[in-house]
């Protein structure tokens, strides 16, 4: 060969060579940081309903995977750098997503509430006990004009870059100050150290942090979904990769039918999130 | 060169700009009074005094800022009793946390720089 | 304290391991910097005004800018500058610089920003003396500054490279955002699956205590060591 070829060569094999993205196995990314559904362990490995759901998905594939970490805000743009080939990070489909990338059918459902610390005004708020903002009507109609009343001039806490500041922002609930923290973690600090009046998030966050941290932090309020909430949390991939996302549908089929999400959900959450 | 993107979030960064002129100017002229509080305390001959400004400037000079940021406004706000004292005033408050953190930080870099000024003036006299 | 036992059961190892990380990138990062500071002081020393000016536009960019920015330019440019390079060549893969490589060099472009005036500030401080004296017995440039000009500057220079080296520690904290698992990243990551961000963050702050008095303890030997015969 002559010399120019092998350059070439060599050039093209060490690029291949430091790259990590492999033909024929896939890889999903989360965020490791946002218990029940996705953190990680004392041995610091990754644990989750989603991280025990994406192995069974891909038994059912029949797909070599590899569950890589990411940091939540970097989550998109990770995706479509191919930096891996799925999101299954707790994330929401929402239309405003569905822009950049597509979801598969949604797997779990994750209601929004908000949270307060015990002894608040706004504790036993007059609203039906969970509102759907994609349905409309009447009652929700009647259960926002309530919270706009009760979060009127009011603090409330949200981690940045989510639906739940979408929401707070969207006028649903009229005038709120609303401020956002880098992780959900912070939000809960500055809860329990009572400057916010109220906080803003997936219901089962709240109740991990009480629980882990022993603190009275009450939930009040309907529980949330539809509407900027999206509908439920689905897998993200790529517009173009639109084989992966026939084959992450009918595996989530599978996995409903068999019953294993509503099985992982009953572990991970205590009750049957699934979808 | 997205200039829409540009355009479109370059007001919110004049206003950040703002912020941070101000909370730089704030800190760094009440870090100077911090700094030559410090110095004195370090020359002086009282043991005391001197392992007090010894250790504070150790310990700012030793960590890294994000984490003092971190534990002065998250971690103070953990505390049952600065929550129910009349410090809780100040610390409530982001703004407030921001500068005492940045004072103190660079306080403790002024007080290394005056220290050292303070010493030879001493020798001179 | 059961969060800090080492193994299956506690954040101990892992946070040890972090340690190591953060000892690894500092003295990686120092040294890059001991070797353009080498390079652009002489710059700022030398009687061409074009080379002093490369040399001032260095320091005054890299130690005036936040660390932050020179970090996420190199991380997340870097990426992407080499896959646009391998797209030219067909590749249209996902390539990820490595996170230990990327941040030394960035800390390590800091460093020596500092560094530098560090060199020049103890060269230009060795007595005109010297110099006239190596001149005069004819010594030849090169070997005059190695044999001679070199090993004094050390010497000057060891009090100041102390500080530089407690800067480069504290600026491996921002390499966290880049996902390399240093003293910062293993507290985030610790902080988040326990959600006891407090006791993570201030163990935080014990390492780097613990790591600046292990770095005090160097160079006060290193000061004793140079300064023989003074």
């Amino acid at each position: 060969m002559n010399i120019f070829k092998k350059i070439i060569l060599t050039v093209l094999t060490s690029l291949f060579l430091i790259s990590n993205s492999n033909a024929g196995s896939i890889k999903i990314g989360t965020e490791g940081a946002y218990p029940p559904w996705n953190s990680k362990n004392e041995a610091g490995q990754l644990i989750g309903f989603e991280v025990d759901l994406a192995n069974w998905l891909c038994i059912y594939m029949q797909a070599d995977c590899t569950i890589v970490e990411q940091d939540w805000d970097g989550m998109i743009p990770a995706l479509i750098m191919r930096k891996f080939d799925a999101i299954m990070a707790g994330m929401s489909i929402t239309d405003e997503r569905m822009k950049v990338i597509n979801f598969s059918q949604g797997y779990a459902d994750e209601v929004a509430q908000l949270a307060v610390m015990k002894g608040s005004s706004l504790e036993g708020m007059d609203t039906p006990s969970g509102i759907n903002l994609s349905l409309g009507g009447s009652n929700v109609k009647s259960a926002l004009k309530t919270l706009t009343g009760a979060l009127a001039g009011k603090t409330v806490c949200v981690q940045t870059a989510t639906i739940h500041q979408n929401f707070l922002e969207s006028g649903d609930v009229g005038s709120v100050n609303v401020r956002t923290y880098k992780t959900q973690d912070e939000v809960n600090l500055d809860l329990s150290a009572g400057r916010c009046d109220a906080a803003l998030a997936a219901a089962v966050a709240f109740t991990d942090y009480a629980e882990k941290s022993g603190k009275p932090v009450v939930l009040v309020g309907p529980t949330l979904s539809g509407g900027a909430f999206g509908n439920g949390v689905g897998v993200g991939i790529r517009k173009d990769d639109t084989d992966l996302l026939k084959a992450f549908n009918k595996a989530i089929d599978q996995a409903r039918k068999t019953g294993k999400i509503s099985e992982l959900a009953i572990k991970w959450f205590g009750f049957d999130a699934s979808m | 060169m997205d200039l829409d993107f540009i355009s479109e979030h370059f007001p919110r960064l004049l206003k950040a700009t703002k912020l941070t002129i101000e909370l730089t100017s704030l800190s760094l002229f009440f870090g100077i009074f911090v700094g030559i509080f410090f110095a004195i305390l370090r020359v002086s001959k009282n043991k005391i005094l001197f392992f007090i400004s010894y250790y504070y400037s150790y310990i700012f000079r030793g960590t890294p800022l994000l984490v003092q940021i971190f534990i002065i406004y998250f971690g103070l706000g953990q505390v049952e009793w600065i929550r129910e004292s009349f410090l809780w005033i100040f610390l409530k408050e982001p703004y407030s946390c921001a500068i005492l953190a940045f004072t103190l930080n660079t306080g403790a870099y002024s007080s290394e720089i005056f220290r050292s000024a303070l010493k030879q003036l001493i020798k001179d006299s | 304290m059961g969060l800090l036992a080492f193994g299956d059961t506690g954040w101990g190892d892992e946070l040890f391991f972090a340690t190591l990380m953060t000892i690894a990138v500092a003295t990686a990062a120092i040294f890059i910097g001991f070797f353009l500071a080498a390079i652009f002081a002489s710059f700022k020393l030398s009687k061409i005004k074009i080379l002093n000016l490369i040399g001032s536009f260095y320091t005054t960019v890299f130690r005036g800018v936040p660390e932050l920015l020179v970090i996420y330019l190199f991380f997340f440019g870097g990426s992407g500058a080499v896959m646009y390079v391998a797209k030219i060549f067909g590749y249209n893969g996902y390539i990820e610089v490595n996170a230990f490589i990327t941040g030394a060099i960035s800390i390590g472009i800091i460093s020596g920003a500092y560094s530098t005036e560090v060199f020049r500030g103890a060269i230009q401080s060795i007595h005109k003396g010297q110099f006239e004296a190596s001149e005069v017995l004819g010594f030849k440039k090169k070997i005059y500054y190695y044999k001679i000009i070199i090993p004094q500057m050390l010497r000057l220079a060891l009090p100041n490279i102390s500080n530089v080296w407690q800067i480069t520690l504290k600026d491996t904290s921002l390499i966290s955002v880049t996902g390399l698992v240093e003293i910062m990243r293993m507290s985030y990551i610790a902080a988040g699956s326990t959600r006891d961000p407090l006791f993570f963050y201030s163990f935080a702050a014990v390492l780097y205590l613990f790591l600046t008095f292990l770095s005090m303890k160097l160079f006060n030997k290193l000061e004793q060591h140079y300064s023989k015969g003074y």
